[in-house]
């Protein structure tokens, strides 16, 4: 089969979230890429998951379990109650506390998980979540319209199969949440494409945070200025990648695909088409390594929308119409109701090609170290999954079937439900009958 | 293996010292040792002027002064800091000797005083000193000979041409890196100095409080599965083929029509609901019709009408607190929050949202600007971007501007150019009439 295996996650109720009065951040969005992926007919294409919630044990594999009992606590009435931890975890202005915020957090940390699980058992080549990607929830505090970072949490459950996982992320925000949290591993590579500089949130991804102790050389940074276009950010973006996959061979790619740096975004100050996002992730789909993809930022809601609905019917290899289809968001596409809409620049690309030709250079440079620091992953020999089994093996041959076998080494060789068997346990074996 | 270590620093506080390490860290590495030997050999010449200088300034004398000048210099910028120090972007560590560099030193030293006004720079030799052996001291291993490290990795692969091409290269990248950040600081070159790149550089975080806990070894499921909840599969396309599945949806539009004559319906479309009654039917089309025929499962449960009453509720919720759907809930008692945001952007679109803007400007003229920015908030084609530069930068304020630059780095949502222009407005309209719409 050329297609590749595409699981889709969505909860319904994902999109009844909302944020407070005036907050650029809406999770309605989601209900409307759904709509949209639901009436593009892509739906025969791939797998549909309603995904499993996460629980508070799973969001406390990264977060501190105080922060953690704290959101699953605090709501807009007993806010007053809780005013002194406010501070402490960042929550307010930029992550107000709404009406079921763990629950919506819940949502789109399990889908995520769930995706990363999927891949893991090899279920699908590709998981698709649009509701995940808030890359800058840091493990003590919220940041920048995210709570719980699901990325984080998808890739330990990542790790659990793979040695080295590579996290790529297209935000027109710095992934910073993501990069600290693997900043001094080497079993995480996270490669940042971002606005940098004029106070711009959040404030790092300097090209010098390159990772430290034995993660050094594996967060790579590139601060890009604001108003690049396609074909600059193609320029960077694609040698970029190629090279990271040259030298770091990841076995698996979590790809945040934050729509915040299309043209027109509220926040965002990119001047990328949705065909120029989307390129990015076809380049990413192509590379074939399981890949997790996950939403982000954007927030401008039609924009969003086309954005990751296109990027959709890319994963699956799905030609779709300029036209978008009747639904019922279609109003929020007027006047014009096209998926690819005329990219209105209204910002100058600041970036020159000197600039961009040295970022590469750096980047380069920097990578090229990874290529001569030792290779601690080659130490990586599977942990449990081989031994287990071959324990299992030589027991059963063996064991002396006259001295009597503990519960304990009973249960160790337990058979596998669909294992056919034949020995006295076979009841329909041939013999017998 | 380094926990203590780890602790220790994050419990540091982010002093200016930590932000030297990162700046002297930054620098294009084969600088690095040169500049070492250049501060002993250089400063203790250069210093007598300076000393002089400083004798004849009565002002100096003060130390609380001068703890306050050696902070201002450690606030320069880097490119300044590599300048004064005898670093312009040409010089090629190979060819600088100490003469030129000391020459290059004072000039430069000279012209940022200039540009610094009266608010001249101490480069006395203890206080350089005492910086430098302070940075030392306090560099971490996060940062800690990062540049000593590439410098000898470099030096070992390159040829001596190579590297000053190297060297101008980085320092090539540096400047262009910097172009931004220069403009910036030439606006507010006549105000107070502000060190631009303080907010410009925040460190990476290190410690047991920051990072993920990464496993070394590789594990298995095993028969238990990782997780508490279950997912569960909505829809597989590939049990049935494409045309059962087309005739299937078919059928099921047909008996929808049949109960609800009034629905209008449009073309054949992939309907989730009915694809998922055939998962739970084990994908056996004549059990998801025979199920479907019944009724079993109400197609339109998440948008169940909305009688007159509740939608005259919601928007008086709407009037009164603005989008804050928690309060519009208490008004709206039959319907949850989620449904309420839902309903919202279905409402938003209709006519009776245009009827709603027409009656409440009538009602609160007042608020008229900012509920036009809110409604259009999706529709922001419309926005003046000149608008937002003019807020950012001739703001004559220069101090609250600067606040509201320091804060927007610490929070997304200063972004917002609809938040700053609705600011603005609001500011120039009425003072007490927005409380409702930038707080919660």
């Amino acid at each position: 089969m050329s297609n590749k295996r595409v699981f889709y996650f969505y909860n319904p109720d994902v999109g009844n979230f909302h944020y407070g009065p005036a907050h650029p951040m809406k999770p309605h969005r989601l209900s409307v890429i759904h709509s949209l992926v639901l009436n593009y007919g892509l739906y025969n294409k791939m797998k549909i998951y309603r995904p499993y919630r996460a629980s508070a044990h799973d969001m406390c594999r990264f977060h501190h379990d105080e922060y953690i009992e704290f959101l699953q606590r605090v709501t807009p009435q007993n806010l007053t109650t809780y005013s002194k931890y406010l501070n402490h975890f960042n929550v307010g202005e930029d992550c107000p506390v709404f009406e079921g915020l763990y629950d919506f957090c819940s949502m789109y940390t399990g889908a995520s998980l769930d995706g990363a699980m999927k891949l893991n058992k090899n279920c699908c080549d590709i998981a698709i979540n649009w509701s995940g990607g808030l890359h800058h929830a840091k493990k003590f505090e919220a940041s920048g319209f995210c709570y719980v970072n699901d990325i984080v949490i998808a890739i330990l459950e990542l790790l659990k199969y793979h040695p080295r996982v590579l996290y790529i992320d297209i935000d027109v925000h710095h992934g910073d949440g993501v990069q600290e949290a693997f900043y001094l591993t080497d079993r995480v590579m996270t490669v940042s494409f971002h606005k940098y500089g004029n106070w711009f949130f959040p404030g790092t991804g300097d090209m010098y945070e390159i990772g430290a102790d034995v993660g050094r050389y594996y967060s790579v940074n590139v601060p890009l200025k604001e108003g690049i276009d396609d074909f600059s950010y193609s320029q960077v973006f694609k040698p970029v990648i190629q090279h990271v996959m040259d030298l770091y061979q990841p076995t698996a790619i979590v790809l945040q695909c934050g729509a915040d740096s299309l043209n027109g975004d509220r926040l965002g100050c990119f001047n990328l088409s949705t065909k120029g996002h989307g390129e990015c992730v076809k380049f990413i789909k192509d590379l074939n390594v399981p890949l997790l993809t996950v939403g982000g930022g954007g927030y401008t809601l039609r924009n969003v929308a086309r954005c990751w609905t296109y990027e959709t019917s890319l994963l699956i290899d799905e030609e779709i119409s300029n036209t978008i289809p009747e639904h019922e968001y279609r109003d929020y596409f007027a006047p014009d109701f096209l998926l690819h809409p005329e990219v209105v620049t209204r910002q100058e690309n600041a970036n020159s090609k000197q600039y961009l030709e040295l970022i590469v250079k750096h980047t380069y440079d920097n990578l090229k170290m990874v290529q001569h620091s030792p290779s601690v992953q080659i130490q990586n020999v599977p942990g449990d999954a081989l031994p287990t089994e071959e324990f299992n093996a030589i027991a059963l041959d063996e064991v002396d079937p006259d001295v009597r076998q503990s519960q304990v080494e009973l249960d160790r060789r337990v058979d596998a439900p669909n294992e056919f068997y034949q020995d006295d346990k076979d009841q329909d074996s041939d013999e017998t009958r | 293996m380094a926990d203590d270590q780890v602790v220790a620093k994050s419990e540091e506080s982010q002093s200016i010292n930590d932000n030297i390490d990162k700046i002297e860290d930054n620098e294009p590495p084969v600088d690095d040792l040169i500049k070492d030997k250049d501060y002993e050999q250089v400063d203790e010449a250069d210093d007598e002027t300076t000393m002089e200088e400083e004798e004849a300034l009565p002002e100096l004398e003060d130390p609380l002064r001068e703890i306050r000048f050696l902070e201002e210099e450690s606030n320069m910028p880097i490119h300044e800091l590599m300048v004064m120090y005898g670093y312009s972007k040409n010089t090629t560590p190979d060819t600088g000797t100490k003469k030129k560099k000391k020459k290059k030193k004072k000039s430069s030293s000279k012209k940022s005083k200039d540009k610094k006004r009266k608010k001249k720079l101490s480069t006395s030799s203890d206080g350089v000193a005492e910086k430098r052996s302070k940075s030392t001291d306090q560099r971490t291993f996060v940062e800690g000979d990062s540049s000593n490290k590439m410098s000898e990795e470099t030096s070992k692969e390159n040829e001596s041409v190579k590297e000053g091409e190297d060297c101008s290269n980085a320092s090539q990248l540096l400047n262009l890196y910097m172009a931004e950040l220069d403009q910036v600081q030439s606006e507010d070159e006549d105000e107070d100095y502000r060190p631009y790149w303080e907010l410009h550089w925040k460190s990476v975080n290190v410690g047991l409080n920051f990072q993920a806990l990464v496993t070394e070894e590789l594990s298995t499921y095993g028969d238990v599965l990782p997780y508490e909840n279950n997912d569960e599969l909505l829809w597989d396309p590939n049990v049935l083929g494409e045309d059962l599945i087309e005739d299937y949806l078919t059928k099921i539009q047909q008996i929808t029509k049949a109960l609800k004559p009034k629905s209008k319906v449009v073309g054949v479309r992939d309907n989730e609901k009915a694809l998922y009654l055939l998962v739970q039917c084990g994908h056996d089309v004549a059990e998801a019709l025979r199920r479907m025929s019944l009724n079993v499962i109400p197609l339109e449960k998440s948008l169940s009408v909305w009688s007159e009453d509740e939608t005259l509720k919601f928007e008086m919720g709407l009037l009164i607190s603005g989008k804050n759907f928690h309060a519009i809930q208490k008004e709206v008692k039959t319907r949850s929050v989620a449904e309420l945001v839902h309903f919202y952007y279905f409402w938003k679109k209709s006519d009776r949202h245009d009827q709603f803007e027409r009656k409440q400007v009538s009602m609160r003229p007042e608020i008229k600007q900012w509920q036009h920015w809110d409604s259009e908030e999706d529709q922001d084609s419309d926005f003046d971007t000149s608008m937002f530069a003019e807020n950012s930068h001739d703001d004559s304020e220069d101090s609250l501007n600067a606040a509201e630059n320091k804060a927007q780095m610490k929070c997304l949502i200063y972004a917002d150019r609809k938040r700053q222009v609705r600011k603005k407005a609001t500011n120039n309209a009425c003072s007490n009439t927005n409380t409702s719409t930038n707080t919660n």
